[in-house]
C-alpha cells in the first residue's frame, strides 16, 4: 500500500472497511489469466452481509486461473479523500485500481443504489455509459443482483447484464472471457459471443423499439439462467470472516430459493422461482462446516419464507444436535405468521416477535394473497404470549390496491387485539410493547401488481397521519417509511432507459447513498426529473394491461398471462393456494427448471 | 494460563483495538481452544490483552492472555496460528501459572521510526531531558493540554532511525503525539504509518525489563 493511501486511511471513519485482510481470504497471488472485481454499491458492512456476493466471490476464486476481488462504495468521507488526493477507487483485497481489472461487476439489489453505481464508477475513473467506453482500455462492466428483474434504467451503463443466478451465468461468462482473452479476441468479438450465453443480456444488442416515446417491442429476448439442482450448486463454507462488525455478522445457510406463497406484491417470490431447495443432510453438513470454519456463534437459516422449508423441524433438531452444542445460536428470519412456533426460537432471553400481516383486514389480505386468517393471528399471539414473549413488531403496507379506510382501521384493530389478549394471556407483569411499521406499496415488475398505480404523496401522508393519530397509544410505537423515497423507488423499479439521464443528473447534483434516509434529498431528485423533462407521474400511474412493459423482453419463467390472471383474482378477492409438489398453480416457472420443495 | 506474543502488521493495523479483540476471540472459537469462563452474572471467556495500539501503527510485540490449561504452549501456538488472519500471527507462547497482568505492569513501550534523522540527533534526543513539554490535542471535540515531558523515558537517534521509550497505560503517551512535536519542531513529515511498536517494557527504579523477561517468574 502506498504512503499516501496509508495517511488517508487514518483520516476516515473505520479504515478497516477498505483494506481487507480477513480470515479465509483466498489466494490473491495465484497464477491467473482473468481478474474480476465484484462491487457492491453500499458500504462494506452492508455489502459483506450479502450472501449472493459471498457465494460468487468464493466460487470465482475457486476456479483455476481466475482471481476475484471485492470493492464496496467508500463512505462519503473516504470518497472525498480519494477525490481530493486523486486516488482511483481500488479493490479491498489487494488495493488494486478498479480500472486495472478485466471485468468489473456490480451487484445491484435496490433501486436507491443506482446513484451509488455512478459514484463508484466516477471514483474509479470509468465513464458511465458503455458507448463512451468503446475506445480505451476499460474493464468489461457487468451487473447482476435482484434489480435485474428490470435492468432498463441502468442498462446502458453496462456491457453485459447477468439475468438470473450467477452460479450459472457468471461462471460461464467468466470462462468464456478467459478463453477469448487467451485467444486474443477483441472486446467486441467477446461481447458478440457472450450475447448467446443463457442469462446474459447485452444491452447494446437487445434494445427496445419505440414509437412516439412508447415501447412497442424489442430487438431480441433474454432468458433467465437458473441453477437446476440447488442441492448440488456451489455453496461456500470457508467464507470470509470480517475483522469489523458487519450488519449481519453471522454464518448464513440458504435453505431454498423461490417461495410458494405467491403474495401478490412480492417480487422476490416470483423472481426466484422455480422453487428449489437443498437437502436436509446437505444443510446440516454446510452448517457444521460454516461454524467450524468461521467461529461464528450464530447460524442463520435464510430463505424467503424459512418456515416453509419442508423438513424444518428435523433440520432444527439436527443442527441443534450437531452444530449448536450450547455455543451456537440458531437465527430464523422471515417466519410466516401462520407457521410460527414459539419453540423455534429455543431457549434464552425472549425478545420481541416480528410478524408481517401486511394488511389490516381479512378482505385486503385476500386481495394481496397473504393467506393468513384472523384466527391464525389470534392463535399465534396467544401462544407467543403464553410462551412469554413481551413484544411484537408488526409490519404492514399502506397504499395497496383497493385499500380503504376500513383496512387502515384494521391495523389499529390488530394493535388493540394484542393489547386485549395480553391482559388475558401474558405471563409478564410488564406491559406488552408493540411496534407497528408501515411501508408504502410499490408496484414491482414481475408481480401481479406490476400494472398498479402507486398512491400519491398526499395520500401517503394522509394515511400515515391517520395511523400516527390512531396509534398514539401507551406502549405502542409507530414507524413509517418515507413517502419521498418510496416514490423514487417506484419510478426506478418500473423505469425504462430514459431514466439513466435522471440518475446521472441526480448524482451530479450530489445524490449518493440515497438508501440512507438522512442523505436522501427529494428536492434534488425532483429537479433532476424536471431538468430531463421527465414526469414522475408517468411511472407511478396505473399501467394498461396491453402496454408493452420495459422488462417484457426477459423470460423470467413466470408468465405475464399468469400474473394478469392473478391480478384479476386480486380484484375479485379470490385467493390462490400456496403451490405444492402436486398442486401446481401454473405460474410457468417450471418451464425453466423443475420446481420442487 | 497461556500468554501469547503476537504481531500486528500490514493492513490489519487499521483494525481498531476493540475489533482486534473480537478477531482474537473468534480465533479461539475456530481453533477449538477451550477458555475458562468468568463466574460472574454474565459469564464470559477470561482473556486479557496488552495496551491498545493506536490505529495505523504496526507492532512487533503484542500480548494476548487466555485462561487455558488443557493444552501445551506449542499446541496453543499452532492452533492459534492456523486460525488467525495473516497480520496477527503468534510468535511465541508461554504456559504461565497466572495472569501476568500486563495492563497494570507494563508501563512503557518502545517505538521505532525508520529513517535518517542524524542531522537533528542532539536536538531530538534532548526532548527526553526537558523539564516540561506541553502539547495540546483534540479529544472528543475539546482541546486538551498535556505535559508529556515526564512521560518520555528516552529517545535515541541512530543511523537507522529514532527509537523512543514512552509511557504506556496510565499515564499514557501516544507515540503519534510525540512524533507531531518532532515534526513541528524540526519541520519533518514523519507519518503515523512510519511508527512501529517494537517492545513492551516494565521499568521500575531505572531497572528495565522486557515483557518477556518480566514474564519469567510466571512461567510454569
Amino acid at each position: 500500500m502506498d504512503k499516501e493511501l496509508k495517511e488517508i486511511l487514518l483520516k476516515v471513519e473505520k479504515p478497516a472497511r477498505y483494506v481487507g485482510g480477513e480470515f479465509n481470504m483466498p489466494d490473491m497471488d495465484k497464477p491467473c489469466s482473468t481478474r474480476l472485481c465484484l462491487c457492491f454499491p453500499e458500504i462494506y458492512e452492508i455489502g459483506m452481509s450479502n450472501i449472493g456476493l459471498r457465494i460468487l466471490y468464493h466460487m470465482l476464486n475457486d476456479m483455476e486461473g481466475i482471481v476475484c476481488e471485492r470493492c464496496f462504495a467508500p463512505f462519503v468521507d473516504m470518497g472525498e479523500q480519494l477525490k481530493a488526493n486523486n486516488i482511483p477507487l481500488f479493490s479491498v483485497d489487494s488495493n488494486k485500481p478498479l480500472i486495472d481489472f478485466d471485468i468489473v461487476g456490480m451487484s445491484i439489489g435496490y433501486e436507491l443504489l443506482y446513484t451509488n453505481v455512478l459514484y463508484m464508477l466516477d471514483l474509479a475513473g470509468i465513464p458511465f455509459r458503455a458507448k463512451d467506453r468503446k475506445c480505451g482500455n476499460y474493464p468489461i462492466l457487468i451487473a447482476g443482483g435482484p434489480c435485474v428483474v428490470n435492468p432498463e434504467p441502468f442498462a446502458e451503463i453496462f456491457d453485459c447484464i447477468m439475468i438470473g443466478e450467477g452460479e450459472k451465468n457468471l461462471k460461464k461468462f467468466t470462462l468464456l472471457y478467459d478463453e477469448c482473452k487467451k485467444n486474443g479476441l477483441s472486446k467486441e468479438e467477446f461481447l458478440e459471443k457472450a450475447a448467446s450465453l443463457e442469462g446474459v443480456y447485452v444491452p447494446d444488442k437487445v434494445k427496445p423499439i419505440t414509437q412516439n416515446g412508447k415501447i412497442t417491442g424489442f430487438t431480441g429476448s433474454v432468458k433467465k439462467a437458473i441453477v437446476q439442482d440447488l442441492d448440488k450448486a456451489y455453496f461456500p463454507t470457508k467464507i470470509l470472516v470480517p475483522n469489523i462488525e458487519i450488519t449481519h455478522d453471522r454464518a448464513v445457510l440458504e435453505l431454498y430459493r423461490g417461495c410458494n406463497n405467491g403474495c401478490r406484491f412480492c417480487q422476490a417470490c416470483f423472481y426466484y422461482r422455480p422453487i428449489r431447495s437443498r437437502k436436509l443432510q446437505t444443510l446440516v453438513d454446510y452448517g457444521k462446516e460454516l461454524v467450524e470454519n468461521t467461529g461464528y456463534s450464530e447460524l442463520s437459516l435464510s430463505s424467503l419464507s424459512t418456515s416453509d422449508y419442508v423438513s424444518l423441524n428435523e433440520l432444527i433438531a439436527s443442527l441443534k444436535q450437531s452444530v449448536c452444542n450450547g455455543n451456537v445460536k440458531l437465527a430464523m428470519p422471515s417466519l410466516r405468521l401462520d407457521s410460527y412456533k414459539p419453540e423455534f426460537m429455543g431457549s434464552g432471553r425472549l425478545g420481541s416477535l416480528t410478524f408481517a400481516p401486511e394488511a389490516g383486514s381479512q378482505r385486503l389480505r385476500n386481495v394481496i394473497n397473504k393467506n393468513i386468517s384472523e384466527d391464525n393471528i389470534k392463535k399465534t399471539i396467544k401462544s407467543a404470549l403464553e410462551y412469554g414473549y413481551n413484544g411484537f413488531k408488526l409490519y404492514f403496507m399502506i397504499g395497496l390496491p383497493t385499500e380503504t379506510q376500513e383496512d387502515l382501521q384494521g391495523i389499529v384493530d390488530i394493535v388493540f387485539l394484542i393489547k386485549d389478549m395480553a391482559k388475558q394471556y401474558s405471563k409478564n407483569k410488564r406491559p406488552v410493547q408493540i411496534t407497528v411499521s408501515t411501508s408504502v406499496f410499490i408496484p414491482k415488475p414481475l408481480t401481479p401488481f406490476q400494472w398498479e398505480k402507486q398512491i400519491t404523496q398526499e395520500e401517503m401522508l394522509e394515511k400515515q397521519r391517520f395511523l400516527i393519530d390512531n396509534l398514539h397509544i401507551k406502549n405502542v410505537r409507530y414507524n413509517w417509511h418515507s413517502a419521498d423515497s418510496s416514490i423514487i423507488e417506484c419510478v426506478f423499479s418500473r423505469g425504462d432507459r430514459k431514466l439513466l439521464d435522471v440518475i446521472e443528473k441526480a448524482y451530479l447534483s450530489g445524490c449518493v447513498f440515497d438508501g440512507w434516509s438522512e442523505r436522501f434529498d427529494m428536492d434534488k431528485w425532483r429537479q433532476a426529473f424536471i431538468d430531463c423533462g421527465i414526469n414522475i407521474e408517468d411511472y407511478t400511474r396505473m399501467w394498461n394491461e396491453d402496454e408493452v412493459l420495459p422488462w417484457d423482453f426477459i423470460n423470467h419463467g413466470v408468465s405475464k398471462k399468469y400474473l394478469l390472471a392473478e391480478k384479476h383474482n386480486a380484484y375479485g378477492g379470490i385467493t390462490t393456494k400456496a403451490c405444492g409438489e402436486k398442486d401446481c398453480t401454473g405460474c410457468g416457472a417450471n418451464k425453466l427448471g423443475r420446481c420442487y420443495l | 494460563m497461556k500468554v501469547l506474543k503476537h504481531i500486528k502488521k500490514g493492513n490489519i493495523c487499521y483494525v481498531s483495538h476493540i475489533d482486534s479483540m473480537r478477531v482474537l476471540q473468534r480465533t479461539l472459537i475456530r481453533a477449538n481452544i477451550s477458555v475458562k469462563m468468568s463466574e460472574g452474572f454474565n459469564p464470559h471467556p477470561i482473556t486479557y490483552t496488552s495496551h491498545p495500539l493506536p490505529l495505523g501503527i504496526e507492532s512487533e510485540e503484542e500480548y494476548f492472555v487466555v485462561a487455558n490449561d488443557d493444552m501445551t504452549a506449542d499446541e496453543f501456538l499452532n492452533a492459534f496460528n492456523s486460525n488467525i488472519p495473516a497480520g496477527m500471527k503468534g510468535i511465541r507462547c508461554y504456559d504461565c501459572i497466572k495472569n501476568p497482568n500486563f495492563a497494570k505492569n507494563i508501563n512503557y513501550c518502545e517505538y521505532f521510526v525508520k529513517g535518517n534523522f542524524l542531522h537533528y540527533k542532539t536536538e531530538i534526543e534532548s526532548l527526553a531531558n526537558l523539564k516540561s513539554l506541553v502539547i495540546s490535542y483534540d479529544f472528543k471535540k475539546e482541546v486538551k493540554e498535556q505535559d508529556i515531558a515526564p512521560l518520555i523515558y528516552s529517545i535515541n537517534v541512530s543511523d537507522k532511525g529514532i527509537t523512543m521509550v514512552i509511557a504506556a497505560g496510565n499515564p499514557n503517551l501516544r507515540p503519534d503525539r510525540l512524533i507531531n512535536v518532532i515534526n513541528e519542531k524540526f519541520s519533518l513529515s514523519i507519518k503515523i504509518s512510519d511508527i512501529v511498536r517494537t517492545k513492551q517494557l516494565v521499568i521500575e527504579n531505572n531497572k528495565i525489563l522486557t515483557a518477556e523477561e518480566f514474564l519469567r517468574e510466571y512461567i510454569k
